[in-house]
């Protein structure tokens, strides 16, 4: 066995959790939390980079979950540039179950745009300077500034809302469109 | 560790790794096949090579199409093949459908093009900035055409007005695909909440916050069938792209992982290797369509089924008078 694979084997089961667990807090959404951690392991061990122990796989591979995220994000901006405002429609809040001030906390991030949230996860979970976050996102030190700046307003609100009754979170995100033939709406 | 937000946020994060103990990684079979194959080639050095093979369809197929054009096919059931730009717009965008920033209010337009819209809901309604209490833009469009007619339907758009001037629009459903036969239906609709893009001196603005009061929000659908339309329909149907000698992998669309992630992977040893023999690497799909890195297009061919002819319908509702009860913010 290749000295990838035990990296890998360790991290696409002991520490899928914590890989998981990382990718629904940046991205608020189980489904695509999943579809990036497996391109991250895949982008991250398809390459012959050295390795030097788990934790070093681990570190790299959370990078990843983050850089890919903050690409596809930009590339599908880009693509819609003419629907900014679809930046989120397709960011179902988590169904991870919370109690207390976390599920405020976690409606929060669920709301805030993939830019704010990528920077609150970076510099809070991920601990990085805001010049470190800037690298990472391919932004200027002063949009990580305005991202966390509107973040942290989102977040203090959700915190200090914690001991009120926690909202609704279970609207209908199902903009999509399904036909009805006919024959069954004459019936209707 | 005493900032609260900080604290809150590795809370979160600690609970949810907690919830998710003892989930396993489903999808880990398939990663470990890419692994494998990556490196492989990538120590082989063999890509490029591999790819030399199918250069010679896929140059046949880039040299009959030119962007944006349709080649004739003699596959069955393939009625055309068309070029499709991946890096750039799409021909489902709004543009020049919806009235600019500080226009006027559109006007209701119910019929257009062989559809009619017919708008579901109240003509009043009260919208928050919470999960939960956004309002929905909601109706049928309706098909009079005696024949199937497939077509993309992209929308609806809120256009929101304030004393008759165009101020903001609301987020809209990206295009999406439907055959409809004379009276079939297709219900479309959006959140008005959350995500709103403010008219500020003019231009759409980002950051900025639209105040709580009365509007009128003009739903605006876009019907379109077109041969760029019917090739993004099979794209998102589950496009196939095969690794040469190996097992289908779902691909297609724009943002889809595995069309992306096999497009930066090549792209990557080009830039690290250069072009091989082959020249620029065409990426064959299973379906006969070609991925070209290097022009950032794909080439797919498209039934007939999915292109019964050209549709460019603007179909807008009348007004919703929506009562935004706080302030709305671009997300």
């Amino acid at each position: 066995m290749g000295s990838w694979q035990g990296f890998y084997d360790e991290l696409a089961h002991a520490r899928y959790p914590a890989l998981l667990a990382y990718a629904v807090t940046l991205t608020a959404n189980r489904a695509d939390a999943e579809d990036l951690v497996h391109d991250a392991l895949v982008r991250t061990f398809s390459k012959g980079r050295r390795l030097d122990n788990a934790v070093h796989a681990e570190r790299y591979v959370r990078r990843a979950i983050a850089s890919i995220y903050i690409d596809r994000q930009r590339k599908r901006a880009s693509w819609w540039r003419a629907a900014p405002r679809l930046a989120t429609t397709d960011s179902v809040p988590d169904a991870t179950p919370e109690i207390d001030h976390r599920s405020e906390i976690a409606n929060a991030l669920a709301h805030l745009s993939p830019q704010v949230r990528a920077a609150i996860v970076l510099h809070y979970l991920d601990d990085l300077s805001v010049e470190q976050a800037a690298r990472v996102m391919h932004v200027s030190v002063g949009a990580v500034k305005r991202y966390l700046s509107d973040g942290r307003g989102a977040l203090r609100q959700a915190l200090g809302a914690s001991l009120l009754e926690a909202p609704d979170t279970t609207y209908d995100l199902a903009d999509v469109v399904s036909v009805q033939p006919a024959k069954a709406r004459r019936r209707s | 560790m005493s900032d609260p937000i900080r604290s809150a946020v590795h809370e979160l994060f600690a609970s949810r790794e907690s919830t998710l103990r003892g989930t396993s990684f489903a999808a880990d079979a398939r990663a470990r096949g890419l692994i494998r194959r990556r490196r492989a080639a990538r120590q082989a050095g063999t890509i490029a090579g591999v790819l030399v093979g199918v250069v010679a369809l896929g140059v046949g197929a880039m040299a009959a199409v030119d962007h944006g054009t349709v080649g004739p096919s003699s596959r069955p059931g393939v009625a055309g093949v068309i070029t499709l730009d991946i890096a750039g717009d799409t021909t489902f965008a709004m543009d020049g459908v919806l009235p600019g920033c500080g226009e006027a209010a559109p006007v209701t337009v119910l019929r257009s093009g062989g559809f009619a819209f017919e708008p579901m809901g109240r003509s009043k309604v009260t919208a928050g900035n919470t999960a939960g209490s956004e309002a929905r833009l909601m109706g049928d469009v309706v098909s009079d055409s005696a024949n199937p007619v497939s077509v993309a339907i992209n929308g609806p758009a809120g256009v929101i007005v304030k004393d008759g001037v165009v101020v903001g629009y609301t987020s809209w459903t990206p295009e999406a695909f439907a055959t409809l036969e004379r009276g079939d239906t297709a219900r479309v609709s959006s959140t008005v909440g959350h995500t709103v893009t403010v008219c500020v001196d003019g231009l759409p603005a980002t950051k900025e916050f639209l105040p709580a009061g009365t509007y009128d929000i003009y739903p605006v659908i876009h019907v379109i069938g077109s041969r760029e339309a019917a090739a993004w329909r099979v794209l998102r149907e589950g496009h196939a792209l095969a690794e040469p000698g190996n097992e289908l992998l779902p691909a297609g669309y724009p943002g889809s992982p595995f069309c992306e992630d096999i497009i930066a992977t090549l792209a990557e040893d080009l830039r690290f290797n250069g072009p091989g023999p082959g020249g620029n690497l065409p990426y064959e799909c299973t379906d006969g369509s070609v991925i070209d890195i290097s022009a950032g297009t794909i080439t797919v061919p498209y039934p007939g089924k999915y292109f019964t002819g050209d549709v460019d319908a603007i179909l807008i509702g009348e007004p919703v008078e929506v009562t935004l009860v706080e302030g709305y913010y671009e997300n």
